[in-house]
């Protein structure tokens, strides 16, 4: 009778590791994905899949899983979702709906290469181009100030200061125009994925 | 014509000034607030020559204005950490960026409370994770 009952614990035992398995894995690679681990939990992802039977309905989670994340490293948009069909179904009215949204940085740098504050303008940061354009304009001014006067190292030093925070105002601007494409890009990720039922958020 | 109080005043005031009783005045409160400063400066954590101004800011100037960076990192943290990962000349972008983008972030957010006080959590790397692949 004892030994009848620890074959069926043992029996049960290997059933439950069997099946909780491949789901420990997922989860353990979306926590190293949400702690920004992208590349290893793609990695355990992968290797979870090598693993996983083959009717198994976390091997096409955990396909599913390593695509998106894997694009997410990379900002991509074209994902494969090929080897998770349902995920995949799942995912193409979201697709439809919510077509990726491409964003551009130059043209805010271009802006404020050409007149400086105009770039956070055109970005809808009224706020910022003010900061930018009251660094910038004001020196421009002192500049061709002692430019007029013939004021050489004085000039000099006017101009530098000028170059410098012009250069900045640049910067800024190209900055923000990546951290806002870069916060589309997640945003539209995350309803991807969301689309695609998948559970847990590695984020 | 009879020089009223205000008169009065500014004619003390310029007696002071330009007299030399006046200029010695002046000369020991700027060198009281130099030696102020230095006095700060004094107490100043081991650092390398180029993040001194920095530090010297942080600890002897940036009190003075009596004003609390709405940011967290605040700003002065902000710029070691941008200037030790980045070099002077991309730090400093990166530094002259901040002030900027502040301005409109301060609206928007995101929020974090820190020591009971909310900022705007504005960490380095949501503003350089751009030029990971630069380097």
């Amino acid at each position: 009778m004892a030994l009848l009952r620890a074959i069926v614990w043992a029996v049960l035992f290997v059933a439950g590791t069997a099946h909780a398995a491949p789901a420990d894995s997922y989860h353990a690679a979306l926590r190293l994905a949400a702690q920004g681990q992208d590349a290893q939990a793609v990695q355990r992802l992968r290797e979870g899949l090598n693993g996983a039977d083959a009717n198994d309905p976390w091997r096409l989670r955990m396909a599913a899983a390593a695509s998106l994340i894997e694009a997410r490293g990379q900002t991509s948009t074209a994902i494969d979702l090929s080897k998770a069909p349902m995920q995949q179904a799942m995912s193409e009215a979201y697709l439809k709906t919510s077509p990726p949204a491409e964003a551009a940085s130059w043209p805010a740098g271009l802006l404020s290469l050409l007149l400086p504050g105009s770039g956070h303008a055109w970005m809808g940061r009224w706020r910022d181009a003010g900061v930018a354009a009251t660094m910038v304009w004001p020196m421009i001014g002192l500049t061709l100030w002692a430019a007029r006067r013939r004021m050489g190292p004085v000039t000099v030093f006017f101009a530098m200061i000028t170059i410098w925070l012009w250069s900045g105002v640049i910067f800024s601007a190209l900055s923000i125009a990546e951290r806002e494409a870069a916060e589309i890009y997640m945003q539209w990720w995350q309803g991807l994925w969301g689309a695609t039922g998948l559970p847990g958020r590695p984020w | 014509m009879v020089a009223g109080p205000v008169g009065s005043y500014g004619i003390a005031w310029q007696t002071l000034v330009s007299g030399s009783l006046g200029r010695m005045l002046m000369l020991m409160a700027a060198g009281s607030f130099a030696a102020a400063l230095l006095w700060q400066a004094m107490a100043l954590p081991a650092s390398t020559p180029g993040s001194w101004p920095l530090r010297f800011y942080q600890h002897a100037l940036g009190h003075l204005d009596g004003r609390d960076c709405p940011s967290y990192p605040v700003c002065s943290v902000y710029a070691s950490q941008a200037i030790a990962k980045h070099g002077l000349f991309l730090g400093g972008m990166l530094v002259i960026d901040r002030l900027i983008h502040e301005a409109d972030d301060l609206r928007k957010g995101p929020w974090a409370v820190v020591e009971g006080k909310t900022r705007l959590y504005d960490p380095l790397a949501r503003n350089d994770f751009w030029l990971e692949g630069e380097h």
